[in-house]
């Protein structure tokens, strides 16, 4: 585990010095941009001075730039992300009661991704130059590129609209509903995934086939079953991590995109909704969770490396 | 224009007339079937953006007063037709221009079984005028000098000036919360954790500002008791989502407030759709103080160059009106009669489509050759967008070249209120009480010029003399200034109207809605007891 | 073989790519109709006489604003990848070839880089500040060039040990003549399919922003815009919105399959 440790010694200061650079960025370029923050806390309503003036001083508004990012840098040091401008509610509340929608988008992606992508990369290797295999390849090349915004459209259009397989909007009810709104918003996000894991599996387990101990394996009389299983599995289990770590990563942001097509009330759509409210609290606090996720997650897929390749942990202590 | 568009056009000028003959009595609107006696056990209404807060200082808009306009009472409220009705308040008197008198009903609790006091209300009203809070209704409480409870049941309001306004104002923020709940959560009031007392037909179960609110019947309440035991507030905030949730009847009923979904809402098996016009008025503001919109001949040449009924049809599917004046004809509550409001829009000059007349306004004018202009509109509002984007074809030919900007609502708003280099801005605004006065007051004059919503900077020794007297003139002098001002706008054209936009109920037709719907249901009325279970 | 199936995906490409050439060139020559020009007497109209993908809210042409958006939809992107290419290969160049403290700078900058969320970062950025197309253009820019330069860095380091350059050296000419005259041959083919890569990259990010209502102005026959703003059209007329979002994907995939393919043969040089 020594590896591991100092792994995580020589990264985890990096990662609190981008988590704050990040947070005077986002701070900063809030308090450029144009809007105010006192008309998103008054609403649209015309409001008088004296109010204006009360809400400019309960909200630090008219003091410096620095003061009021050290006002909001000290609240989130003792846990404390502020409260929304347009609710009046803790920013990690509204981000918590968001959360569970994009996080379960991003299992259920994930889930598509090793279920399908493993699967199919083991099936074209193992049919090598067949046509499953250049039919998997083929799907692989064209999904690997596709955004997942259009694929998202085409989705609705033909399983939604013109299928009526799957609900067309919205994130349905907890439970069996809540699977059936997210399995096209699921897919949309993990195509390119899969079609990258399926390439990638493919790869790998051609490699390892074509190997040495492989062939021994087989020499010393081991069953295929136990031989894939043995090696070729293993030997994906890097790209594969690798893939499911970005997804979980990039949950948060990269479905902006697929929440707001499938108008799914997750955290992307919380983004868009505070950037255009300009609800600065609420923007920095997803800003800074995205950019936590996107670190400790780049963080464990290191650490499932070190995990699941030898040659790595050797490299490394 | 081709034949069908043309006709459209006649239809929609036709009836810029209609609701003067319905305001007196309210637009008539049946909700179709009668309503039954009996229970429903349970309404899911859907919202399209969540509740702010249940706090009505931090809440001014149409979404949250939904909600929280069932939780309170209110001391007073207004009915179908705009006008003032009893509420928490049985009755009100004005012994002189500056004192407002409400004797309070006696037998109203709050939740927690304690009465309602001269004292709560006193104490709720007074609120909008503490600095601490900065209520967002602090600008309607500018001419209060004082509220207190002056006797067990009445509660005095003392102006420092005359303000006709302020009648209405206890329609519009008069609800009454608990005090001593209020002063317990000072910091918290009004949101998830701090919630609220109030003492309405519901109460509230739980509350979220991105999901909805969840509101149980109040068994002690002191009116009728309402059919619905229980209403959950839902928010989908996308339109298709929404449309579907009502079609497919997981959701039950919401009010429509976007026009351009009106081509796509439809009656269905389970769904009603009930459009009604409404005052909400859509305008072009030209900022007067500065070229090229200095020059009333440009002002005009623009106007003239807006399919007003072209658009009506395509994009709101005929559900608006072409509007003669920024002020809209529902807006005249009690002031005039029917006939008087109807002859005041006869005389006001029709809105035409001219693209010839355009360019012989614009070749009079000191740009004729045309000039830039960008023009912002907010994201959340796409069909502002479109009307600007037909607009800016109609005035490439002129040599204009208008760009429609799509910003952040925010940045929207802040360039309305900011007053810098206004030139040309589109504005929906849906007037908060029924007078026609107050579209003008808020968009004209010096004082609307620097801190309000005189986005036009216009302003003339007359209008400030026709303003400042409809705060203490009687009815005809009101109603003669509210014409002249009227006639003013129409020929200086600082603003220039297109649309007064209708309003929709969908409703699942196992319920009714036992009244006629209004835009004042959405402010200033109790509308929950109203929805009843369908008679069979 | 594996090569039959990328062949033929790699010609079909290629005749894709070449459709959408003549389409930024003659684009809007074909087009039936003026793309801005609206009839609201004829909208939203599904597929019919006159107007073959139907029209939009306005009563637009959808088949001509897809024709005249060709241009659009390409020019940005090229700019922001010939922007990237060139700053990210001149900083591969000094990483790769001088080393020493302008490596170590470069890679802790693309490190930083590498571990922010930058789909957040665009859509923060463009929709906080506005700026519209032009700022979206730098913006995308800007967060391309630390992952182009890795990978300009990763070719030059693979060819500083060859022979021809320790000959260069040997005979004194300038490094920064080495390294234009000598290295950047070399590495060309490389940045050449990188360079198609990140033009997908800005292709796909535009027309999201465009979809997110950022970027492209409002009404510009923007294909990321249409699909935005003729999502609700579903009913009405599918089309609307159905055949930008295959245009985008199709633009995409053809652009990948080429530049991957670029790509591989590049490296494959460059190891031999």
């Amino acid at each position: 585990m020594r590896p591991a440790l100092r792994l995580l010694a020589r990264r985890l200061p990096v990662s609190a010095l981008l988590l704050l650079a990040v947070s005077l960025a986002v701070f900063g370029l809030l308090a450029l941009s144009p809007g105010s923050t006192e008309r998103a806390l008054l609403g649209p309503r015309p409001a008088t001075a004296e109010a204006l003036d009360a809400i400019r001083h309960r909200y630090h508004l008219d003091q410096p730039f620095l003061v009021q990012y050290g006002h909001w840098l000290g609240g989130v040091l003792r846990g404390d992300m502020g409260v929304s401008v347009q609710t009046g509610e803790p920013v990690a509340a509204r981000i918590a009661e968001r959360l569970s929608i994009t996080l379960e988008l991003g299992l259920y992606a994930t889930l598509l991704i090793v279920l399908l992508g493993v699967p199919l990369g083991l099936l074209a290797a193992a049919r090598r130059d067949g046509a499953a295999d250049h039919a998997v390849s083929a799907g692989a090349v064209l999904a690997v590129s596709a955004p997942s915004f259009a694929v998202g459209v085409l989705l609705l259009y033909v399983f939604g609209v013109r299928l009526g397989w799957f609900p067309v909007f919205g994130a349905g009810e907890e439970g069996w509903d809540r699977v059936r709104h997210l399995t096209l918003p699921a897919v949309a996000l993990a195509l390119s995934q899969i079609a990258l894991v399926t390439r990638q599996t493919r790869a790998a387990a051609i490699d390892v086939v074509s190997r040495d101990h492989l062939t021994f394996a087989r020499a010393r009389g081991l069953p295929g079953r136990v031989i894939w299983r043995r090696y070729a599995l293993r030997n994906t289990a890097v790209p594969v991590t690798t893939s499911v770590g970005l997804v979980l990563a990039y949950a948060m942001t990269g479905a902006v995109l697929v929440e707001v097509t499938f108008s799914l009330p997750g955290v992307g759509a919380l983004v868009m909704e505070s950037v255009s409210n300009k609800d600065v609290p609420v923007v920095q606090g997803v800003a800074l969770s995205a950019a936590a996720a996107v670190i400790a997650v780049n963080l464990l897929v290191d650490l499932a490396y070190l995990a699941l390749d030898p040659r790595l942990r050797q490299a490394a202590s | 224009m081709n034949q069908r568009s043309r006709r459209l056009l006649l239809v929609a000028t036709l009836s810029t007339l209609l609701p003067a003959t319905a305001c007196g009595s309210g637009p008539a609107a049946s909700s179709g079937p009668a309503a039954a006696a009996g229970e429903v056990a349970k309404v899911t209404w859907a919202i399209d953006s969540g509740p702010r807060s249940l706090d009505p200082a931090h809440a001014y808009d149409g979404k949250s007063a939904l909600v929280y306009q069932q939780i309170y009472d209110s001391l007073l409220y207004l009915d179908a037709a705009g006008r003032l009705v009893p509420g928490l308040a049985t009755s009100w008197s004005r012994p002189d221009p500056l004192t407002y008198v409400y004797r309070i009903r006696t037998d109203a609790r709050f939740w927690d079984g304690r009465p309602v006091t001269a004292q709560d209300a006193a104490f709720s009203l007074h609120r909008h005028t503490d600095k601490g809070v900065a209520s967002e209704f602090a600008t309607y409480f500018g001419a209060v000098r004082s509220v207190t409870a002056t006797a067990a049941d009445t509660v005095t309001v003392k102006l420092s000036r005359p303000d006709p306004y302020f009648r209405y104002v206890p329609a519009l923020a008069g609800q009454v919360m608990q005090q001593a709940y209020a002063t317990a959560h000072p910091e918290n009031l009004g949101t998830p954790q701090g919630r609220t007392m109030g003492s309405g037909p519901y109460r509230v179960e739980s509350f979220s500002p991105a999901t909805g609110a969840v509101l149980v019947r109040n068994p002690s309440w002191w009116g009728a008791r309402p059919a619905v035991a229980r209403l959950e507030f839902k928010v989908v905030s996308d339109p298709e989502t929404l449309r579907l949730a009502v079609q497919s009847g997981s959701v039950d009923g919401t009010f429509l407030s976007d026009p351009s979904q009106s081509r796509r809402w439809r009656d269905g098996d389970r769904l009603k759709v009930q459009w009604v016009p409404s005052p909400q008025t859509v305008y072009l503001s030209f900022d007067v103080t500065s070229a090229p919109f200095d020059d009333v001949h440009v002002r005009r040449a623009v106007s003239l160059s807006v399919d007003r009924g072209g658009l009506t049809a395509a994009l709101f599917g005929g559900k608006a009106r072409v509007s003669r004046s920024i002020t809209p004809p529902e807006s005249w509550g009690e002031l005039a009669s029917a006939d008087q409001v109807r002859s005041v829009y006869d005389g006001l000059p029709d809105p035409r489509h001219d693209p010839a007349e355009a360019k012989a306004e614009l070749a009079r004018s000191s740009h004729p050759r045309g000039f830039q202009v960008t023009v912002p509109y907010p994201a959340s509002m796409k069909w502002l967008g479109d009307v600007l984007q037909s607009l800016q074809q109609n005035l490439k030919p002129l040599g204009i070249t208008l760009t429609p900007q799509q910003v952040p609502f925010q940045e929207y708003l802040a360039k309305l209120y900011g007053h810098r280099q206004l030139g040309m801005q589109i504005i929906p605004y849906t007037p908060e009480y029924p007078d026609p006065a107050g579209i003008p007051a808020l968009v004209l004059g010096d004082e609307q010029a620097k801190s309000g919503f005189n986005t036009s900077g216009f302003t003339t020794p007359e209008i400030e003399r026709l303003l400042s007297r409809q705060r203490t003139a009687d009815r005809d002098e009101r109603v003669e200034g509210v014409k002249r001002l009227m006639s003013i706008l129409a020929e200086q054209q600082p603003y220039a109207p297109l649309f007064y936009t209708d309003i929709g109920l969908a409703l699942n037709r196992r319920l009714v809605f036992d009244g006629a719907y209004t835009i004042w249901c959405n402010f200033s009325q109790q509308w929950a007891p109203l929805i009843k279970p369908a008679a069979r | 073989m594996r090569a039959r199936a990328g062949d033929l995906a790699a010609a079909a490409s290629l005749v894709t790519v070449g459709v959408f050439a003549v389409l930024i060139v003659a684009g809007g020559r074909l087009a039936p109709a003026d793309p801005q020009r609206g009839d609201l007497a004829a909208s939203a109209l599904g597929p019919g006489a006159g107007h073959p993908l139907g029209t939009d809210e306005l009563g637009r042409d959808i088949l001509s604003r897809l024709l005249a958006g060709t241009q659009d939809a390409i020019v940005g992107p090229l700019a922001v990848a010939l922007a990237t290419t060139l700053i990210a290969t001149a900083l591969g160049l000094l990483a790769g070839y001088r080393g020493g403290w302008a490596d170590a700078v470069v890679m802790r900058c693309a490190d930083f880089a590498h571990s922010l969320p930058v789909g957040l970062l665009t859509i923060v950025v463009v929709g906080v500040i506005g700026g519209g197309y032009p700022m979206a253009l730098v913006t995308l820019t800007v967060l391309a060039i630390p992952a182009d330069t890795r990978v300009v860095r990763g070719v030059v380091l693979a060819q500083r040990g060859l022979p021809y350059l320790e000959a260069a050296q040997v005979l004194g000419l300038r490094r920064t003549r080495i390294a234009i005259v000598h290295l950047l041959p070399n590495v060309a083919p490389t940045v050449v399919a990188n360079c198609l890569l990140t033009f997908v990259y800005a292709l796909v990010s535009l027309s999201a922003l465009s979809f997110l209502g950022l970027g492209s102005p409002a009404g510009s026959p923007d294909w990321g815009r249409m699909l935005f703003e003729n999502r609700t059209l579903l009913d009405l007329n599918p089309w609307a919105s159905i055949t930008p979002a295959l245009l985008i994907v199709l633009a995409a995939v053809s652009m990948t399959v080429l530049g991957d393919r670029l790509l591989d043969r590049a490296l494959d040089r460059s190891r031999t």
